[in-house]
């Protein structure tokens, strides 16, 4: 008896990826329900919001045709992430080659602070809630390259610390050291720090 | 007086990460410290949902996913473990089978017991007064006849 997709979605991941290799799309299929809003998460960060559909596509089908090449060393899950990272690697190489463009700010523009669910009522705690914001996006912005990579995969994508360290390949003590770097460097920035 | 985390404690537990027992005291009991993370974890919340915006829409996501994939099975590659497996048993199969190959060349032709020349000469004497061996036949006459001899003699340049 074929199996229905509420069975495959109690199914661990290391049955469901023997059976997408032989071919089960039902089973691939549940681990893209399962992984699918991590991978756009993370691939949000990297090529911006008008990208990260196409781009977490990309990266969805590309862990399908290596699926063979999985040996259960990581979990599939970081397996998954790294393949969007270097998806996303390649989509701003692409982009490099073919010149700069205006929408490759990967920065949240008013209109994304705007839309923001604010908590507060009245219209003097939302503006200055909405200031904090910017300001705080603004100096993130700011960070180094790699201390930014970290810090966005650890509070956006929200990622586990071992996990960004298995997805970059670096050492989970480098990404503590790094993170707290970023969120020092952020604070000093907004004036926080004494 | 009260002593607060300082700046760098701070910045520590504002990222999320862990914190020496003597801090980590602290702030479970410091309302001004913990005001202090939490401040930065709102501002941190209101980033993360300008930032994220709005998701797609899962469902059409998975079936345009689904609808890419490559027919069929995906390639039966070798994890590269494995291969590497195979490749070291080929490895001492060979190994095997040379050292053998060794063996056998170094080994000595066993002496065997000498046979009587009579015997020889029997054997060859019953061959030789047997029909043709095959594949021993003469082609052409090696001895030319008499005639052909005479011939010779009498005209040297034909």
């Amino acid at each position: 008896m074929t199996p229905t997709r509420s069975d495959l979605s109690q199914v661990d991941d290391e049955t469901l990826v023997a059976a997408a290799c032989g071919g089960d799309r039902e089973a691939f299929g549940t681990l893209v329900t399962r992984y699918q809003r991590r991978v756009w998460r993370v691939c949000r960060q990297y090529v911006g919001a008008d990208e990260a559909d196409a781009a977490t596509q990309d990266a969805l089908v590309k862990a399908f045709v290596r699926l063979p090449s999985f040996d259960g060393r990581a979990a599939f899950a970081t397996w998954l992430t790294r393949i969007a990272i270097n998806t996303c690697l390649d989509e701003l190489r692409r982009r490099k080659r073919e010149g700069p463009r205006a929408e490759d700010d990967d920065e949240t523009g008013a209109g994304g602070l705007a839309g923001l669910a604010d908590k507060a009522a009245d219209p003097e705690a939302r503006a200055a809630q909405r200031q904090a914001v910017a300001r705080l996006l603004a100096s993130e912005s700011a960070l180094p390259a790699r201390q930014r990579e970290i810090f966005r995969l650890r509070f956006f994508a929200e990622l586990e610390l071992e996990e960004i360290a298995a997805a970059l390949a670096v050492h989970v003590g480098t990404v503590k050291t790094q993170l707290h770097r970023a969120v020092h460097r952020m604070r000093r920035e907004l004036g926080d720090v004494r | 007086m009260t002593t607060h985390l300082d700046d760098n404690d701070l910045s520590r537990a504002m990222a999320q990460l862990p914190l020496e027992a003597a801090a980590a005291d602290h702030l479970a009991q410091c309302l001004i410290c913990r005001r202090r993370v939490e401040a930065f974890g709102e501002q941190l919340d209101g980033l993360r949902r300008a930032r994220l915006g709005d998701e797609p829409d899962w469902e059409a996501q998975r079936l345009a996913v689904l609808e890419r994939l490559p027919p069929g099975a995906t390639v039966v590659a070798l994890a590269p473990r494995r291969r590497v497996r195979l490749l070291a048993a080929a490895a001492l199969i060979l190994a095997a089978l040379g050292l053998g190959a060794l063996q056998l060349s170094r080994r000595q032709p066993q002496p065997t017991a000498p046979v009587p020349v009579e015997r020889i000469l029997a054997e060859v004497n019953a061959t030789l007064d047997g029909p043709v061996y095959p594949g021993f036949e003469a082609l052409e006459p090696i001895v030319p006849d008499a005639d052909e001899l005479q011939a010779v003699i009498n005209n040297p340049t034909s």
